[in-house]
């Protein structure tokens, strides 16, 4: 039954679907897509990966949530366009106000060195270190191969380490071919 | 650094941890998913005021269809207490995703698609070639989806409400404003090429005289 698949596949997406979307948006639009992605998961639960006919217990997090990250992904950059360019400068303030104090002051050099890599990128590394997925599952999730993503992170993750390196004033010239490894 | 080390900074500076928002309600989550009829607002009575502005907006190469009428199911809709999961009409594309949030059991669903364009003001010539045509108010904007009270219909219509959804790859031309009053023609459910204008107190009485409404 649809309806049954339905919730026994929120129970297990919903927390970590949030989650996804915090690290990425500001709490407001993070609900905001969140609604939205479930109604995508709903319109199309028959085609999500791994879900089985729902009679069974319910589904494994790591077979389902590859999928369901992509589409969250996409209902993001959906929302992300749809808002225009005045309202992303809005929430740009607002996300500025909100995480001022503490991500700035703890963590803003690795803020700033996440956002020094491309989009692609930068989203690889994110689920790998926050999603905590398989590159085969990132592959999934954003429409990828795995060994695609394999090499993406490996260059991500050392020149994401470059730059924090060089930040900490530590080992000056060290991995100095980082910055060139290219997209 | 190795990558243990990078991995034990990353997940520190993590954001979902750093930030303290609510955790989600799943089972409202659902329920909200499985269940998407909203009540409709009440239709006010009497001419709305006005304020001397004219918005001229054009809704360009609309393509779209004319989803609802009448209380059929939009999008994803189901009926929490009864059927469980019966109702799934699905209309394809983004629109289900937004009938959640502002559709309307009864509402008129409305896609345009484009950017925009110069528009002459309009006169009831310019839109007697369109099947439906309503004096509104936006009561709503969601993203790409404004939501209008009909004040008056002119042509073609008796919903209360119409959802406009603009499934588009430049919404940002699309400059409703919330509270102002619009003219809307639409054809097919298309709504065209400067098939939204701004009207104000002396044009909604020039429209309602020339359609006799």
């Amino acid at each position: 039954m649809r309806r049954a698949r339905f919730e026994g596949l929120a129970q297990v997406v919903v927390e970590p679907l949030h989650r996804y979307l915090l690290r990425r948006a500001s709490t407001e639009t993070a609900e905001d897509v969140l609604s939205e992605t479930l109604l995508v998961l709903w319109r199309r639960i028959d085609d999500v990966p791994g879900l089985g006919d729902g009679s069974a217990s319910p589904p494994d997090p790591d077979d389902v949530l590859p999928w369901c990250y992509g589409v969250a992904r996409g209902c993001l950059a959906n929302a992300r366009r749809a808002d225009g360019r005045r309202l992303r400068l809005v929430e740009r303030l607002i996300r500025t106000q909100q995480r001022a104090p503490e991500e700035a002051a703890e963590h803003g050099e690795l803020h700033a060195a996440l956002a020094s890599l491309g989009a692609a990128d930068r989203e690889v590394v994110r689920l790998w270190a926050w999603e905590g997925l398989a590159p085969r599952q990132i592959a999934e999730a954003t429409g990828s191969t795995p060994n695609a993503v394999s090499i993406r992170l490996h260059r991500a993750k050392a020149r994401l380490a470059a730059q924090l390196g060089r930040k900490n004033g530590g080992r000056p010239g060290h991995k100095s071919d980082e910055g060139r490894s290219g997209q | 650094m190795n990558d243990d080390e990078l991995l034990a900074r990353l997940k520190a500076a993590d954001p979902a941890l750093t930030r303290s928002a609510p955790p989600p309600d799943i089972d409202q989550l659902v329920e909200a998913t499985l269940n998407t009829v909203t009540p409709t607002a009440p239709l006010d009575a009497g001419a709305p005021s006005v304020r001397p502005r004219r918005h001229l907006l054009g809704l360009a190469a609309a393509v779209g269809l004319l989803v609802l009428g009448g209380g059929i199911g939009v999008g994803v809709m189901a009926n929490g207490s009864g059927g469980g999961g019966g109702g799934t009409a699905n209309t394809g594309g983004n629109q289900a995703k937004h009938s959640g949030s502002s559709a309307a059991a009864g509402a008129l669903r409305l896609t345009a698609e484009g950017g925009s364009a110069k528009c002459a003001a309009p006169t009831p010539d310019s839109l007697r070639g369109y099947p439906t045509v309503f004096l509104g108010t936006v009561t709503s904007i969601k993203g790409t989806v404004v939501t209008f009270r009909v004040d008056h219909w002119l042509k073609g219509g008796t919903a209360r409400t119409v959802v406009l959804d603009s499934d588009t790859s430049r919404p940002e031309a699309l400059t409703f404003i919330d509270g102002d009053h619009y003219i809307v023609a639409a054809k097919d459910g298309v709504v065209p090429v400067c098939g939204a204008n701004g009207v104000t107190a002396d044009d909604i009485a020039k429209f309602r005289k020339a359609y006799g409404k």
